[in-house]
Protein backbone atom coordinates (compact mmCIF):
# COMPACT_ATOMS: atom_id res chain seq x y z
CA UNK A 1 0.00 0.00 0.00
CA UNK A 2 1.29 3.60 -1.19
CA UNK A 3 0.49 6.85 0.73
CA UNK A 4 0.45 10.15 -1.33
CA UNK A 5 1.13 13.42 -0.44
CA UNK A 6 0.96 17.13 -1.93
CA UNK A 7 3.28 20.63 -1.28
CA UNK A 8 1.77 23.81 -0.54
CA UNK A 9 3.10 27.28 0.36
CA UNK A 10 3.18 31.23 -0.68
CA UNK A 11 5.55 30.19 -3.71
CA UNK A 12 3.99 26.22 -5.25
CA UNK A 13 0.66 25.55 -5.44
CA UNK A 14 1.23 20.99 -6.58
CA UNK A 15 -1.24 19.07 -8.33
CA UNK A 16 -1.20 15.35 -7.18
CA UNK A 17 -2.25 13.27 -9.98
CA UNK A 18 -3.45 9.53 -8.56
CA UNK A 19 -4.16 7.23 -11.21
CA UNK A 20 -6.90 4.48 -11.00
CA UNK A 21 -5.10 2.09 -13.12
CA UNK A 22 -1.81 0.52 -11.88
CA UNK A 23 1.32 -0.15 -14.15
CA UNK A 24 0.20 -2.73 -15.46
CA UNK A 25 -2.15 -1.15 -17.22
CA UNK A 26 -5.35 -2.99 -14.42
CA UNK A 27 -7.78 -0.84 -13.72
CA UNK A 28 -9.57 -0.28 -10.45
CA UNK A 29 -13.57 -0.15 -11.05
CA UNK A 30 -14.82 1.79 -7.82
CA UNK A 31 -11.66 3.22 -6.66
CA UNK A 32 -12.58 5.91 -4.06
CA UNK A 33 -10.00 8.80 -2.55
CA UNK A 34 -9.68 9.01 1.46
CA UNK A 35 -7.98 11.64 3.14
CA UNK A 36 -6.07 11.03 6.39
CA UNK A 37 -5.67 13.86 9.05
CA UNK A 38 -4.56 13.92 12.71
CA UNK A 39 -7.29 15.09 15.10
CA UNK A 40 -6.67 15.06 18.90
CA UNK A 41 -4.11 12.07 18.41
CA UNK A 42 -6.40 9.99 16.27
CA UNK A 43 -5.92 9.29 12.50
CA UNK A 44 -9.23 10.67 10.84
CA UNK A 45 -10.49 9.32 7.79
CA UNK A 46 -12.22 12.25 5.70
CA UNK A 47 -13.58 12.41 1.85
CA UNK A 48 -11.15 14.79 0.41
CA UNK A 49 -11.95 17.69 -2.26
CA UNK A 50 -10.39 15.96 -5.55
CA UNK A 51 -11.55 16.83 -9.32
CA UNK A 52 -11.09 13.51 -11.40
CA UNK A 53 -11.45 11.85 -14.74
CA UNK A 54 -11.76 8.54 -16.10
CA UNK A 55 -8.28 7.98 -15.20
CA UNK A 56 -7.04 9.97 -12.47
CA UNK A 57 -7.83 11.57 -8.99
CA UNK A 58 -6.50 15.65 -9.23
CA UNK A 59 -5.46 16.97 -5.75
CA UNK A 60 -4.49 20.67 -6.80
CA UNK A 61 -3.09 22.24 -3.12
CA UNK A 62 -4.62 26.17 -3.80
CA UNK A 63 -8.09 24.84 -5.40
CA UNK A 64 -9.00 21.68 -2.94
CA UNK A 65 -7.18 22.05 0.47
CA UNK A 66 -4.94 25.05 0.75
CA UNK A 67 -2.50 23.95 3.08
CA UNK A 68 0.13 20.72 3.37
CA UNK A 69 -1.63 19.11 5.40
CA UNK A 70 -3.38 15.67 5.23
CA UNK A 71 -2.20 12.25 3.73
CA UNK A 72 -4.43 10.15 0.68
CA UNK A 73 -4.44 6.61 0.17
CA UNK A 74 -7.20 4.94 -2.51
CA UNK A 75 -9.03 2.01 -2.14
CA UNK A 76 -12.40 0.54 -2.95
CA UNK A 77 -14.58 0.53 0.28
CA UNK A 78 -17.53 2.90 -0.20
CA UNK A 79 -18.29 3.81 3.27
CA UNK A 80 -15.84 6.49 4.99
CA UNK A 81 -16.99 5.79 8.66
CA UNK A 82 -16.08 2.01 8.13
CA UNK A 83 -12.53 3.04 7.06
CA UNK A 84 -12.20 6.21 9.52
CA UNK A 85 -12.97 2.73 12.37
CA UNK A 86 -10.13 0.58 10.73
CA UNK A 87 -7.64 3.80 11.44
CA UNK A 88 -7.36 5.26 14.64
CA UNK A 89 -4.24 4.40 16.69
CA UNK A 90 -2.09 3.89 13.82
CA UNK A 91 -1.92 3.38 10.30
CA UNK A 92 -2.65 0.05 8.74
CA UNK A 93 -2.10 -1.56 5.28
CA UNK A 94 -5.19 -1.20 3.86
CA UNK A 95 -5.61 -2.29 0.12
CA UNK A 96 -2.96 -4.14 -1.90
CA UNK A 97 -4.55 -2.48 -5.39
CA UNK A 98 -0.68 -0.12 -5.11
CA UNK A 99 1.12 -3.09 -4.12
CA UNK A 100 2.86 -3.68 -7.14
CA UNK A 101 6.40 -3.61 -8.87
CA UNK A 102 7.63 -1.73 -10.14
CA UNK A 103 6.24 0.53 -7.48
CA UNK A 104 2.50 2.72 -8.18
CA UNK A 105 3.06 5.83 -7.98
CA UNK A 106 1.39 9.39 -8.32
CA UNK A 107 2.66 12.56 -10.25
CA UNK A 108 3.42 15.37 -7.96
CA UNK A 109 3.98 18.83 -9.79
CA UNK A 110 4.98 21.94 -8.77
CA UNK A 111 4.52 25.01 -9.73
CA UNK A 112 5.42 28.73 -9.43
CA UNK A 113 3.52 31.82 -10.26
CA UNK A 114 5.99 32.46 -13.62
CA UNK A 115 5.09 29.67 -15.28
CA UNK A 116 8.02 27.14 -14.17
CA UNK A 117 6.80 23.66 -13.20
CA UNK A 118 9.00 20.39 -12.10
CA UNK A 119 7.55 16.87 -11.38
CA UNK A 120 8.60 13.28 -10.23
CA UNK A 121 6.55 10.35 -9.77
CA UNK A 122 5.75 9.99 -5.86
CA UNK A 123 5.07 7.47 -3.48
CA UNK A 124 5.60 6.89 0.12
CA UNK A 125 5.09 3.25 0.85
CA UNK A 126 3.49 1.66 4.11
CA UNK A 127 6.52 -0.09 4.77
CA UNK A 128 8.49 2.69 5.39
CA UNK A 129 5.71 4.65 7.50
CA UNK A 130 6.60 1.34 10.54
CA UNK A 131 9.59 1.67 10.58
CA UNK A 132 12.26 4.80 12.51
CA UNK A 133 15.65 5.49 11.76
CA UNK A 134 17.36 8.34 9.88
CA UNK A 135 18.12 9.76 6.22
CA UNK A 136 21.17 10.32 4.90
CA UNK A 137 21.41 12.61 1.75
CA UNK A 138 24.24 15.02 0.35
CA UNK A 139 22.77 18.43 -0.11
CA UNK A 140 24.98 18.81 -3.19
CA UNK A 141 23.78 16.10 -5.77
CA UNK A 142 20.21 18.14 -6.49
CA UNK A 143 20.44 21.50 -4.42
CA UNK A 144 22.37 24.53 -6.42
CA UNK A 145 24.26 27.46 -5.25
CA UNK A 146 23.49 29.76 -8.00
CA UNK A 147 19.98 29.50 -8.12
CA UNK A 148 18.06 32.00 -6.57
CA UNK A 149 16.38 29.84 -4.29
CA UNK A 150 16.65 26.07 -3.22
CA UNK A 151 14.36 24.46 -0.85
CA UNK A 152 14.32 20.93 0.70
CA UNK A 153 11.06 19.73 1.56
CA UNK A 154 11.01 16.50 4.05
CA UNK A 155 8.35 14.86 4.15
CA UNK A 156 7.50 12.06 7.24
CA UNK A 157 4.76 9.82 7.39
CA UNK A 158 4.48 7.85 10.57
CA UNK A 159 1.64 4.99 11.46
CA UNK A 160 1.60 6.59 14.70
CA UNK A 161 -0.36 9.35 14.76
CA UNK A 162 1.56 11.76 16.44
CA UNK A 163 3.55 14.80 15.66
CA UNK A 164 6.72 14.48 17.29
CA UNK A 165 9.30 16.94 16.94
CA UNK A 166 12.86 15.87 15.63
CA UNK A 167 16.22 17.27 14.13
CA UNK A 168 17.31 17.49 10.40
CA UNK A 169 21.17 18.51 10.76
CA UNK A 170 23.24 19.57 7.87
CA UNK A 171 26.77 18.26 8.57
CA UNK A 172 30.38 18.66 7.21
CA UNK A 173 31.54 15.29 6.74
CA UNK A 174 35.01 16.17 6.23
CA UNK A 175 35.52 18.93 8.73
CA UNK A 176 33.35 16.58 11.01
CA UNK A 177 31.39 19.83 11.89
CA UNK A 178 27.90 20.77 12.65
CA UNK A 179 26.71 23.38 10.11
CA UNK A 180 23.29 23.87 10.92
CA UNK A 181 20.18 22.08 12.63
CA UNK A 182 16.83 22.41 11.39
CA UNK A 183 13.50 21.41 13.47
CA UNK A 184 11.19 18.61 11.87
CA UNK A 185 8.08 17.22 12.85
CA UNK A 186 6.23 14.10 12.40
CA UNK A 187 3.31 13.37 9.77
CA UNK A 188 4.34 16.92 8.38
CA UNK A 189 5.25 18.30 5.01
CA UNK A 190 8.16 19.92 6.30
CA UNK A 191 9.84 22.96 4.38
CA UNK A 192 12.79 24.64 4.76
CA UNK A 193 14.73 27.13 2.56
CA UNK A 194 18.49 26.18 2.72
CA UNK A 195 21.35 28.98 2.75
CA UNK A 196 24.17 28.64 0.47
CA UNK A 197 26.65 28.05 3.24
CA UNK A 198 24.39 24.49 3.60
CA UNK A 199 25.39 23.35 0.19
CA UNK A 200 28.45 21.81 -0.24
CA UNK A 201 30.15 18.82 -2.04
CA UNK A 202 31.19 17.89 1.90
CA UNK A 203 27.63 18.72 3.18
CA UNK A 204 25.35 16.21 4.34
CA UNK A 205 21.51 16.29 5.67
CA UNK A 206 21.13 13.55 8.23
CA UNK A 207 17.74 13.59 9.89
CA UNK A 208 18.01 11.88 13.47
CA UNK A 209 15.66 9.34 14.65
CA UNK A 210 12.90 9.50 11.66
CA UNK A 211 12.98 8.34 8.44
CA UNK A 212 11.33 10.39 5.52
CA UNK A 213 11.66 11.66 1.61
CA UNK A 214 14.03 14.82 0.87
CA UNK A 215 12.34 16.14 -1.99
CA UNK A 216 14.61 19.29 -3.15
CA UNK A 217 13.79 21.80 -5.24
CA UNK A 218 15.32 24.59 -7.01
CA UNK A 219 14.85 27.54 -8.79
CA UNK A 220 16.24 30.35 -11.40
CA UNK A 221 14.13 32.73 -13.64
CA UNK A 222 11.18 30.87 -12.76
CA UNK A 223 12.85 27.74 -14.35
CA UNK A 224 12.44 24.41 -11.41
CA UNK A 225 14.00 21.50 -10.78
CA UNK A 226 12.88 19.05 -8.60
CA UNK A 227 13.49 15.88 -7.54
CA UNK A 228 14.13 13.04 -4.39
CA UNK A 229 17.50 11.61 -2.92
CA UNK A 230 17.70 8.45 -2.45
CA UNK A 231 19.15 6.69 0.83
CA UNK A 232 22.24 5.19 1.29
CA UNK A 233 21.32 1.69 0.42
CA UNK A 234 20.55 1.57 -2.72
CA UNK A 235 24.39 2.57 -3.54
CA UNK A 236 25.61 -0.50 -1.81
CA UNK A 237 24.64 -4.32 -2.52
CA UNK A 238 27.36 -6.20 -1.06
CA UNK A 239 26.04 -8.54 1.46
CA UNK A 240 27.26 -6.20 4.59
CA UNK A 241 25.68 -3.08 3.19
CA UNK A 242 23.65 -2.90 6.53
CA UNK A 243 26.28 -3.33 8.48
CA UNK A 244 28.76 -0.20 6.02
CA UNK A 245 25.20 1.82 6.41
CA UNK A 246 25.03 1.73 10.04
CA UNK A 247 29.11 2.36 10.75
CA UNK A 248 28.33 5.33 8.40
CA UNK A 249 26.07 6.50 10.43
CA UNK A 250 27.29 6.03 13.85
CA UNK A 251 29.88 8.01 12.54
CA UNK A 252 27.56 11.16 12.02
CA UNK A 253 25.69 10.53 15.05
CA UNK A 254 29.57 10.89 16.71
CA UNK A 255 29.53 14.20 14.84
CA UNK A 256 26.18 15.48 16.22
CA UNK A 257 26.57 14.29 20.01
CA UNK A 258 30.05 15.57 20.49
CA UNK B 1 -0.33 -14.95 -10.52
CA UNK B 2 -2.05 -18.32 -9.72
CA UNK B 3 -3.81 -19.05 -12.91
CA UNK B 4 -0.36 -18.68 -14.31
CA UNK B 5 1.15 -20.91 -11.31
CA UNK B 6 -1.20 -23.52 -12.29
CA UNK B 7 -0.51 -23.64 -15.95
CA UNK B 8 3.09 -24.94 -15.10
CA UNK B 9 3.55 -28.73 -16.22
CA UNK B 10 4.44 -30.55 -13.47
CA UNK B 11 8.21 -31.33 -14.85
CA UNK B 12 8.93 -28.02 -15.12
CA UNK B 13 7.79 -27.64 -11.64
CA UNK B 14 10.63 -29.55 -10.51
CA UNK B 15 13.54 -28.45 -12.70
CA UNK B 16 14.56 -24.59 -11.29
CA UNK B 17 16.06 -23.26 -14.05
CA UNK B 18 12.75 -24.45 -16.54
CA UNK B 19 10.24 -23.15 -14.63
CA UNK B 20 11.41 -19.91 -13.79
CA UNK B 21 12.00 -19.57 -18.04
CA UNK B 22 8.03 -20.77 -17.97
CA UNK B 23 7.08 -18.34 -15.34
CA UNK B 24 8.97 -15.26 -17.06
CA UNK B 25 7.50 -16.20 -20.41
CA UNK B 26 3.96 -16.04 -19.20
CA UNK B 27 3.66 -13.52 -16.80
CA UNK B 28 3.02 -10.14 -18.07
CA UNK B 29 5.00 -8.67 -15.42
CA UNK B 30 8.47 -6.89 -15.63
CA UNK B 31 11.42 -8.48 -13.68
CA UNK B 32 15.13 -7.41 -13.81
CA UNK B 33 18.37 -9.53 -12.33
CA UNK B 34 18.87 -9.58 -8.30
CA UNK B 35 21.94 -8.30 -7.80
CA UNK B 36 22.07 -9.00 -4.28
CA UNK B 37 22.34 -12.48 -5.35
CA UNK B 38 26.29 -11.42 -7.35
CA UNK B 39 28.88 -13.35 -6.17
CA UNK B 40 31.69 -11.29 -7.51
CA UNK B 41 32.68 -7.32 -6.90
CA UNK B 42 31.16 -5.00 -9.60
CA UNK B 43 30.42 -1.80 -10.31
CA UNK B 44 26.81 -1.71 -11.55
CA UNK B 45 25.93 1.44 -13.92
CA UNK B 46 22.50 3.09 -15.13
CA UNK B 47 22.17 3.90 -18.95
CA UNK B 48 22.32 7.66 -18.22
CA UNK B 49 21.02 9.42 -20.71
CA UNK B 50 22.77 12.71 -22.02
CA UNK B 51 21.44 15.08 -24.07
CA UNK B 52 23.33 17.73 -26.67
CA UNK B 53 20.66 18.64 -29.02
CA UNK B 54 17.78 20.85 -29.38
CA UNK B 55 20.05 23.09 -27.47
CA UNK B 56 20.23 20.46 -24.48
CA UNK B 57 23.47 20.01 -22.21
CA UNK B 58 24.05 18.01 -19.93
CA UNK B 59 25.23 17.92 -15.83
CA UNK B 60 26.05 14.59 -14.65
CA UNK B 61 26.12 14.86 -10.52
CA UNK B 62 28.38 11.78 -8.88
CA UNK B 63 29.98 10.37 -5.48
CA UNK B 64 32.93 8.82 -5.11
CA UNK B 65 31.39 5.69 -3.55
CA UNK B 66 34.15 3.70 -2.45
CA UNK B 67 35.66 6.46 -0.83
CA UNK B 68 32.16 7.08 1.09
CA UNK B 69 31.22 3.81 1.76
CA UNK B 70 34.93 1.79 1.97
CA UNK B 71 37.03 4.61 3.34
CA UNK B 72 39.44 3.85 0.18
CA UNK B 73 41.22 6.33 -1.59
CA UNK B 74 43.04 6.99 -4.77
CA UNK B 75 39.76 5.83 -6.88
CA UNK B 76 38.95 6.30 -10.30
CA UNK B 77 35.58 6.66 -11.70
CA UNK B 78 35.52 5.82 -15.79
CA UNK B 79 32.59 7.36 -18.01
CA UNK B 80 31.86 5.97 -21.61
CA UNK B 81 29.65 7.76 -23.58
CA UNK B 82 27.95 6.31 -26.31
CA UNK B 83 25.74 7.59 -29.53
CA UNK B 84 22.25 6.55 -30.06
CA UNK B 85 23.70 3.44 -31.80
CA UNK B 86 25.60 2.47 -28.92
CA UNK B 87 28.68 4.04 -30.68
CA UNK B 88 31.35 4.27 -28.88
CA UNK B 89 32.01 8.28 -28.65
CA UNK B 90 34.35 8.62 -25.48
CA UNK B 91 35.48 7.69 -22.52
CA UNK B 92 36.64 9.81 -19.66
CA UNK B 93 39.05 8.48 -16.83
CA UNK B 94 38.49 10.93 -13.65
CA UNK B 95 41.59 10.74 -11.29
CA UNK B 96 41.04 12.98 -8.76
CA UNK B 97 37.87 12.66 -7.02
CA UNK B 98 36.06 14.74 -4.30
CA UNK B 99 33.37 12.85 -2.46
CA UNK B 100 30.46 14.76 -4.56
CA UNK B 101 31.40 15.74 -7.97
CA UNK B 102 30.75 16.94 -10.86
CA UNK B 103 30.73 16.80 -15.16
CA UNK B 104 29.27 19.06 -17.48
CA UNK B 105 28.49 17.53 -20.67
CA UNK B 106 27.89 19.57 -23.78
CA UNK B 107 28.60 19.01 -27.81
CA UNK B 108 31.96 20.45 -26.99
CA UNK B 109 32.90 17.51 -24.69
CA UNK B 110 31.66 15.30 -26.99
CA UNK B 111 32.22 16.69 -30.50
CA UNK B 112 28.16 16.05 -31.28
CA UNK B 113 25.09 17.45 -30.84
CA UNK B 114 22.14 14.45 -30.24
CA UNK B 115 21.75 11.92 -27.32
CA UNK B 116 22.37 8.94 -26.21
CA UNK B 117 23.42 6.88 -22.82
CA UNK B 118 26.98 7.21 -20.92
CA UNK B 119 27.84 4.13 -18.28
CA UNK B 120 30.22 5.07 -15.00
CA UNK B 121 31.73 2.34 -13.34
CA UNK B 122 34.14 2.77 -9.96
CA UNK B 123 37.27 1.31 -10.07
CA UNK B 124 40.04 0.44 -7.59
CA UNK B 125 43.57 1.49 -7.80
CA UNK B 126 44.98 -0.28 -4.72
CA UNK B 127 44.51 -4.07 -3.63
CA UNK B 128 41.10 -5.73 -3.43
CA UNK B 129 40.38 -5.46 0.50
CA UNK B 130 41.20 -9.50 1.23
CA UNK B 131 37.72 -11.40 1.34
CA UNK B 132 35.35 -8.79 1.00
CA UNK B 133 32.84 -8.69 -2.29
CA UNK B 134 31.93 -4.98 -3.14
CA UNK B 135 28.79 -4.53 -5.14
CA UNK B 136 28.03 -0.62 -6.19
CA UNK B 137 25.09 0.44 -8.03
CA UNK B 138 25.49 3.84 -9.14
CA UNK B 139 22.20 5.87 -9.29
CA UNK B 140 23.86 9.28 -9.29
CA UNK B 141 22.23 12.38 -10.87
CA UNK B 142 21.13 13.72 -14.29
CA UNK B 143 20.83 17.39 -15.03
CA UNK B 144 19.20 18.98 -18.35
CA UNK B 145 19.66 22.64 -19.27
CA UNK B 146 18.15 23.70 -22.40
CA UNK B 147 18.82 27.41 -24.00
CA UNK B 148 21.39 27.89 -21.12
CA UNK B 149 18.82 27.84 -18.65
CA UNK B 150 18.22 26.42 -15.24
CA UNK B 151 18.62 22.20 -15.17
CA UNK B 152 15.97 19.94 -14.57
CA UNK B 153 17.47 16.96 -12.68
CA UNK B 154 16.85 13.37 -12.22
CA UNK B 155 18.08 10.36 -10.37
CA UNK B 156 19.59 7.26 -12.04
CA UNK B 157 17.18 3.99 -11.87
CA UNK B 158 18.25 0.45 -12.74
CA UNK B 159 21.30 -1.35 -13.67
CA UNK B 160 22.39 -2.22 -16.73
CA UNK B 161 25.46 -2.81 -17.27
CA UNK B 162 28.65 -3.76 -14.89
CA UNK B 163 32.26 -4.11 -14.89
CA UNK B 164 34.55 -5.51 -12.16
CA UNK B 165 35.84 -3.05 -10.01
CA UNK B 166 39.69 -3.69 -11.48
CA UNK B 167 37.87 -2.55 -14.65
CA UNK B 168 38.62 -5.58 -16.25
CA UNK B 169 35.59 -7.57 -17.68
CA UNK B 170 31.90 -6.14 -18.60
CA UNK B 171 28.55 -7.60 -17.60
CA UNK B 172 25.52 -6.47 -20.30
CA UNK B 173 23.07 -8.79 -19.14
CA UNK B 174 21.15 -7.04 -15.73
CA UNK B 175 17.72 -6.89 -17.94
CA UNK B 176 16.53 -9.53 -19.89
CA UNK B 177 14.37 -9.92 -22.94
CA UNK B 178 11.09 -12.74 -22.71
CA UNK B 179 9.78 -14.62 -26.16
CA UNK B 180 6.71 -13.12 -26.14
CA UNK B 181 5.48 -9.27 -26.01
CA UNK B 182 3.68 -9.28 -23.14
CA UNK B 183 5.40 -6.86 -20.50
CA UNK B 184 3.08 -3.86 -20.44
CA UNK B 185 4.01 -0.86 -18.25
CA UNK B 186 1.43 2.26 -18.33
CA UNK B 187 2.56 5.36 -17.43
CA UNK B 188 0.95 6.66 -14.29
CA UNK B 189 0.84 10.36 -15.34
CA UNK B 190 -1.21 12.23 -18.01
CA UNK B 191 0.10 13.92 -20.98
CA UNK B 192 -3.29 16.00 -21.70
CA UNK B 193 -2.35 19.89 -20.68
CA UNK B 194 2.00 19.94 -22.10
CA UNK B 195 2.44 21.33 -25.56
CA UNK B 196 4.98 18.76 -26.36
CA UNK B 197 5.87 15.26 -24.72
CA UNK B 198 9.28 13.81 -25.45
CA UNK B 199 9.95 9.59 -24.48
CA UNK B 200 13.10 8.89 -24.60
CA UNK B 201 13.59 4.82 -24.55
CA UNK B 202 17.16 3.30 -23.82
CA UNK B 203 16.93 -0.95 -24.42
CA UNK B 204 18.49 -1.97 -21.45
CA UNK B 205 19.46 -5.79 -22.68
CA UNK B 206 21.71 -6.96 -24.46
CA UNK B 207 19.61 -8.51 -27.06
CA UNK B 208 17.33 -6.42 -30.11
CA UNK B 209 13.87 -5.42 -28.21
CA UNK B 210 10.44 -5.12 -29.86
CA UNK B 211 8.05 -2.53 -28.23
CA UNK B 212 5.14 -0.53 -29.01
CA UNK B 213 3.95 3.11 -27.59
CA UNK B 214 0.19 3.02 -27.91
CA UNK B 215 0.30 0.39 -30.59
CA UNK B 216 2.99 2.03 -32.88
CA UNK B 217 5.56 -0.27 -32.84
CA UNK B 218 9.32 0.17 -32.37
CA UNK B 219 12.50 -1.74 -33.05
CA UNK B 220 15.92 -1.08 -30.68
CA UNK B 221 18.78 -2.64 -30.79
CA UNK B 222 20.78 -3.32 -27.48
CA UNK B 223 21.91 -0.06 -25.44
CA UNK B 224 20.67 1.99 -27.99
CA UNK B 225 18.25 5.07 -27.66
CA UNK B 226 15.35 6.37 -29.24
CA UNK B 227 12.70 9.58 -28.65
CA UNK B 228 9.20 9.04 -29.42
CA UNK B 229 7.09 12.33 -29.19
CA UNK B 230 3.08 12.00 -28.43
CA UNK B 231 0.62 12.77 -30.59
CA UNK B 232 -1.40 15.67 -29.43
CA UNK B 233 -4.43 13.29 -28.57
CA UNK B 234 -1.54 10.99 -26.60
CA UNK B 235 -2.84 11.51 -22.98
CA UNK B 236 -2.14 7.71 -21.78
CA UNK B 237 1.08 6.40 -22.30
CA UNK B 238 0.79 2.17 -22.17
CA UNK B 239 4.31 0.44 -23.09
CA UNK B 240 3.80 -3.60 -24.51
CA UNK B 241 7.80 -4.91 -25.03
CA UNK B 242 9.36 -7.97 -24.75
CA UNK B 243 12.17 -6.28 -22.54
CA UNK B 244 11.36 -7.13 -18.71
CA UNK B 245 12.32 -3.52 -17.72
CA UNK B 246 11.55 -0.51 -20.30
CA UNK B 247 11.02 2.89 -18.82
CA UNK B 248 11.58 5.97 -20.85
CA UNK B 249 12.61 9.15 -19.44
CA UNK B 250 9.81 11.79 -20.13
CA UNK B 251 10.49 15.53 -21.68
CA UNK B 252 7.47 17.48 -20.86
CA UNK B 253 6.92 21.39 -22.46
CA UNK B 254 5.23 24.14 -21.68
CA UNK B 255 5.28 27.26 -22.95
CA UNK B 256 9.10 28.59 -22.58
CA UNK B 257 9.78 25.24 -19.64
CA UNK B 258 10.36 21.99 -19.66
CA UNK B 259 10.19 19.54 -17.08
CA UNK B 260 12.32 15.71 -17.03
CA UNK B 261 11.61 13.04 -14.63
CA UNK B 262 11.46 9.45 -14.39
CA UNK B 263 8.53 7.46 -15.95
Amino acid sequence: MNFFFHIHNQEYNSRVSIPKFNNFSEYGKDLKLFKLLIKNQKWFVERPNYEENKEFFFIESHKNCNNSEGIYFIGFSKNYNEVDNKFKNKLVDFENFTNTDPEFRSNLRVMNKGGGFASYQSEYPFSMTMKQGSILSSTSSLANKDSEKNMLFFVNIFAKPIKEKFSIYFVNYEKKEIVSKREAVTNEVNFYRLEKEEIDKNIFLYSQNFLGIPVFISEKNFHISMEHTHPPHEYVHSNDRFTLINNLKDEFNKIINS
Amino acid sequence: MNLIKSLIPKYFKSNETLKNIFFRTLSSKYRVFNINKLNKSLSISDSFLWRTDQNFKTIFRFSDLLRFFYKLEKNNIEIIFFSKNYELIKTLNIKTLSLNNELEIDKKLLGIEDYGIFQVYHKITQDMPPDKKIILLDKSYVGFSKEKNFYSFLHGNIQTAGKELTGKKTFLNFVDRSVRKNKIYQIQNNFEEFDKTELIFTNPSNKRIVFFVNNKKFYLDSFNSTKVELQKEENIVRIKSNCNFLRPIIFNYKRNFFDVYHS
